[in-house]
């Protein structure tokens, strides 16, 4: 089953705080979405109602061209996973919570579950609230793997896992992109690290969506030159400078937006090394107070 | 590609949940009528044995009752929703729950009287009853068993509101106990003739009698309905709120 997300004009306000303001997207099915956005930006709150945890204020938001919100044949179909661990109950062991899972959740892979708990080195005989907050990042993702749910989005999953666990995760949701293919959608702050496995980006600022765009064409939005000190210096000139660093007589600058092709011969010619901008470096200048796409 | 928009029955009987509470319920319930036992005999060692003991003991089990509906629907309804349950199939759920938990309750209830008389008698010790309940003797199983279904179905009922109340709103939730008082209270006092400020309220302004068949079973229902509106009234657009 593939399920195409419509979301229209949607809101979300609690008490005097707008989360989400009027966002409107689409998102094709069997793709790998990250969201980003800074801390407050609304990416839970967004994340929550699309998975129907939360009820929005207005607007709608579909899925396969079904509303989502209390809509059984559809939220079936989801598994939302946040770092926070909502479905675990901490008096459980994770035998239990798998137990609980496998209930109710309709594609569940048992097999693929026991498999992920021997990979992640998930302790089966802990009680789930006196587990570290790594291991029970591993449980959620355990959980949400598994659930095999045509809509798979993970909230900052992996916060608590250390390195090799976390390079594990992003093999494991690579692995399961390709042997069952799905939506997922990642909401994280490590964009460097996750990035790689991202087709497409949205990214939103203020409960407002300020992009959404393939991973690779977002790329090319900035350049980083790098060079001598005073060649840079020569031909930046007229161009959106978003930062920059540098070592001794070598400067690094990043901008923003595509050079033409004339130009960017013209710096390759005097010396310069030109390199797509990471996505880190983009998404902080396209969030920054004064941000926004120039 | 869409969903299939047939409509079919999609809540499912809670046999997850009732499997677990029961089991753990009735090792509980056996420790009770343990200890009641034991009581009866270290009684009968330094005096003689009075009324039932089990009649007084048995008053925790719907305590027991409502602190089991309080944490299905403060813990286990959020994690059934985060498991992408509807809030509508969840409610039917925990309606079954509540009404076939409080059966199990009153079954064990019953059971436990039918023990007591057992040993009593074997003991030879008097079995009597103190006849502030709807049954007076111990072989009105019916009644018994419809008493404390009554009473058990009430506090389940009072205790998933309480549960839902609490869950949601974290800081004023626990003003939810007062309403949920007045519902147990009221179904108390119909059926073990007092309970606390409810039952002396009715007692002093109502002439009715207390207890009473008549009115106990109306008004448990009536104080059970009521808890499953309030209940669905906070769980129907509940958040999952982050923990």
């Amino acid at each position: 089953m593939t399920l195409r997300i419509d979301v229209h004009d949607l809101r979300l306000v609690y008490g005097d705080v707008t989360a989400l303001d009027g966002l409107t997207f689409s998102l094709e099915p069997n793709r790998i979405y990250g969201l980003l956005g800074r801390n407050g930006s609304g990416k839970t709150s967004l994340l929550s109602v699309l998975a129907a945890f939360r009820k929005p204020t207005a607007g709608e938001v579909l899925a396969g061209g079904q509303p989502v919100w209390e809509n059984p044949a559809v939220t079936s179909q989801i598994a939302f996973i946040r770092e926070s661990g909502d479905t675990v109950e901490d008096s459980e062991k994770p035998k239990e919570a798998l137990r609980f899972a496998e209930y109710f959740r309709p594609n569940w892979d048992k097999a693929y579950a026991e498999e992920l708990i021997e990979r992640f080195q998930v302790p089966m005989d802990t009680k789930i609230g006196e587990m570290s907050r790594g291991q029970r990042s591993a449980l959620g993702i355990v959980l949400g793997l598994a659930a095999r749910a045509p809509i798979t989005i993970l909230d900052e999953t992996y916060l608590g896992m250390d390195a090799p666990s976390r390079y594990i995760f992003y093999d494991e949701i690579l692995n399961e992109y390709m042997a069952h293919p799905r939506t997922f959608i990642i909401s994280t702050h490590l964009i460097e690290e996750v990035s790689r496995i991202f087709e497409e980006v949205l990214i939103i600022d203020k409960g407002r969506l300020l992009l959404q765009d393939e991973t690779e064409a977002l790329l090319t939005r900035g350049v980083a030159i790098t060079g001598p000190e005073d060649v840079v210096e020569r031909h930046i000139g007229g161009l959106t400078v978003i930062g920059e660093r540098q070592l001794g007589r070598t400067r690094s600058v990043m901008v923003y937006g595509s050079l033409d092709e004339a130009r960017a011969r013209q710096m390759r010619e005097a010396g310069l090394d030109l390199e797509p901008l990471a996505l880190q470096d983009l998404f902080v200048h396209l969030t920054a107070p004064k941000g926004g796409v120039p | 590609m869409t969903i299939a928009g047939a409509r079919q029955r999609t809540w499912r009987f809670p046999r997850l949940w009732l499997r677990g509470h029961i089991l753990f319920g009735s090792l509980m319930w056996a420790g009770l009528m343990v200890l009641t036992l034991v009581i009866a005999l270290a009684i009968d060692r330094f005096g003689s044995v009075p009324d039932s003991i089990w009649e007084q003991s048995s008053q925790v089990v719907p305590w027991y009752v409502g602190g089991v509906c309080w944490y299905i629907a403060y813990q286990t309804v959020p994690t059934t929703l985060a498991h992408g349950r509807t809030r509508r199939d969840t409610a039917i759920e925990v309606t079954i729950f509540l009404v076939t938990f409080a059966g199990v309750a009153a079954v064990l209830v019953a059971a436990g009287y039918l023990i007591e008389y057992a040993v009593y008698g074997l003991a030879g010790w008097p079995r009597a009853l103190s006849g502030n309940q709807l049954f007076d003797s111990y072989l009105d199983i019916p009644l018994i068993l419809l008493q404390s279904w009554l009473v058990a179905v009430v506090w389940a009922g009072a205790g998933a509101f309480v549960g839902t109340a609490t869950y949601r709103y974290p800081d004023v939730g626990w003003l939810s106990l007062f309403p949920a008082s007045v519902l147990i209270g009221l179904v108390g006092t119909f059926t073990n003739g007092f309970w606390g400020p409810v039952g002396y309220l009715i007692d002093r302004f109502l002439s009715v009698e207390t207890p009473s068949l008549v009115f106990a079973i109306p008004t448990a229902i009536a104080c059970f309905l009521i808890s499953l509106a309030a209940t669905w009234r906070i769980l129907r657009d509940l958040p999952i709120r982050t923990r």
